[in-house]
């Protein structure tokens, strides 16, 4: 315990815990990005997706017990990256009052805007999920359905074909992307994992990933809002009440029992 | 006995006028200003150093305070010297404050020089700046047991030749602090790892690595040094161009300095 104690005070151990938690979360906005490809699979592939992840392990779980863990673990992870760093640049400021020097250009765009970067996915992360989440913030095109809890599709159909929350996405997705393509190689770095003969091969992934990934996320509102993706059937809404009933049978729902 | 005035007469050659922003900052003082100077007739042959040494004696001349700076060796191997010019510390390219020429500089060009000051490296007086926080992270495992006794043969102890050049590689670090100064985090990341890298690289240094490397981390954040964030300006201020992977190896050795808990003596494996 010591030892940890004496570890985490250290700023590598410190930057460690940024690493980790980074990874974490890294991990998860992969997930999350494929996932949200489903949304070119249809309305119903996307709700369906969505509806699965809140099954995952319900037989012996309960309906969102897994989701839940999963929360739990980026909650955690979200808090100690951003805790964490608060301590180092508070460090940091300490150890640097003055600034004179001028960089020599070593340090890249996305690094020198890491605390810039992450202050906005910080609060791009709350909008995000007051959106879609729990449906506090209700922005949808005129004529299109509000938000409703399990209409994932229909959700951020509605929201998309609204110019600039598409476009609030894109530059968000830019900022988020520009931060894990310093942060995965900068992780690396930390753990040490890094060194010559792998380095172009580190700083290439981690370029080649945040550039999938910016497409990725920016293809879904991209395509709703210039109408590459259609708008939601119109009974989508209709089906929805039944298929989101905690029936504990839930498993044994095939996809020919909903239509 | 010269004269006063040939003292002052440049040598034979083409000279240069040029402009020196100096920073000025009295002893204990927490706050300075700068401060600028002409000077004409600067022989193009003479190195930056001595540019400023001219500069302090027209200075002493006039009775004045000369301008505080170090510097010893003169040709880049001691790593006393260490001024920030025109923003950048020991200036442009790839060398250390004492081999800047003043061929390197434009006729009539306007010079800001700095102390290397950061949080860790106060102002002591003008351009110098206490950097004795270096040497006590030194102090804190920057070294190897070697016993008193008759020396084994020198080849007895066969290393690889690939880790002899990267255990030279880091050992080329003067010590000279311009890692520290170029940091935005004023971090000495790259100091301390070029020293734990040339230590622990080699079968010498094998008994006391996990010590080493959890006491000079150690350290390095009790000296108030900040933390490393990659950035990587370290790399490319550094006159002797140590790698920053010396820093991710420093980082790994800590991590598992951490995990594995005290030292290995006798364990001679280099890795
Ligand atoms: C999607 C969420 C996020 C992911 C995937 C992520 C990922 C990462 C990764 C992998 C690193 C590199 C760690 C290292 O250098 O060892 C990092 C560093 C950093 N993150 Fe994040 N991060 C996220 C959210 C945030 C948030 C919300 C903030 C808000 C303050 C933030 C601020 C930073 C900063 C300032 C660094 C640099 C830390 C340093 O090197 O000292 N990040 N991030
Ligand atoms: S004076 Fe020795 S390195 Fe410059």
């Amino acid at each position: 315990m010591q030892r940890l104690m004496t570890f985490y005070d250290t700023s590598i151990g410190k930057k460690l815990v940024v690493a980790v938690t980074g990874l974490i979360m890294y991990g998860f906005i992969i997930g999350h990005m494929l996932g949200n490809l489903k949304a070119f699979g249809g309305a119903t592939a996307l709700d369906q997706y969505a509806e699965m992840l809140r099954e995952i392990g319900a037989s012996f779980l309960g309906n969102t017990t897994f989701l839940w863990f999963a929360r739990i673990v980026l909650i955690v992870a979200v808090v100690a990256h951003v805790v964490t760093i608060i301590q180092l640049s508070r460090r940091n400021r300490a150890s640097r009052p003055t600034r004179t020097v001028r960089r020599r250009n070593a340090s890249t765009l996305a690094a020198t805007w890491m605390a810039i970067s992450g202050t906005l996915i910080l609060v791009f992360i709350v909008i995000h999920l007051a959106q879609f989440t729990f449906g506090w913030i209700d922005i949808h095109k005129t004529g299109t359905e509000g938000f409703e809890y399990g209409a994932v599709y229909s959700n951020i159909w509605g929201a998309f074909n609204v110019w600039w929350v598409a476009l609030f996405y894109v530059v968000m997705m830019a900022m988020v992307c520009m931060h894990v393509y310093h942060g995965a190689w900068s992780m690396c770095q930390t753990l040490g994992v890094d060194a010559p003969p792998r380095n172009q091969m580190i700083r290439g992934g981690a370029a080649t990933i945040a550039i999938i990934l910016f497409i990725g996320f920016c293809s879904v509102p991209v395509a709703m809002l210039t109408n590459a993706l259609s708008a939601p059937p119109i009974d989508e809404m209709a089906v929805e009440p039944q298929k989101y009933e905690r029936s504990p049978q839930i498993m044994n729902v095939s996809e020919g029992d909903q239509g | 006995m010269i004269s006063q005035e040939t003292q002052n007469q440049p040598p034979a050659g083409k000279t240069i006028s040029l402009t020196i922003r100096a920073w000025r900052q009295a002893r204990n003082k927490r706050k300075g200003h700068f401060a600028e100077y002409a000077l004409d007739r600067i022989p193009i042959d003479a190195s930056f150093l001595e540019m400023l040494d001219i500069l302090n004696e027209t200075l002493v001349q006039k009775g004045e305070d000369p301008i505080a700076f170090e510097s010893d060796c003169r040709e880049g191997i001691c790593g006393t010297c260490g001024i920030v010019v025109d923003g950048l510390p020991h200036g442009p390219g790839q060398c250390t404050t004492c081999q800047l020429q003043i061929r390197d500089f434009k006729d009539g060009a306007t010079i800001t020089i700095e102390p290397f000051s950061t949080g860790a490296f106060p102002v002591i007086k003008d351009l110098v700046v206490d950097r004795s926080g270096l040497d006590r992270i030194i102090q804190a495992g920057g070294y190897v047991t070697v016993h008193s006794g008759p020396k084994p043969e020198p080849n007895s102890i066969p290393i690889e030749h690939a880790v002899v050049e990267d255990a030279l590689d880091a050992s080329a670090c003067i010590g000279c602090g311009a890692c520290v100064a170029a940091c935005p985090n004023g971090s000495s990341s790259l100091f301390t790892s070029a020293k734990i890298g040339h230590l622990g690289l080699l079968p010498q240094g094998q008994p006391e690595r996990n010590a080493r490397v959890k006491n000079m981390v150690e350290s390095m954040d009790e000296e108030g040094f900040g933390s490393c964030r990659n950035y990587a300006e370290c790399q490319a201020s550094c006159p002797k161009g140590i790698s920053i992977k010396y820093i991710g190896r420093m980082n790994a050795d800590y991590i598992k300095a951490t995990i594995s808990g005290g030292d290995h003596r006798g364990d001679m494996h280099a890795t």
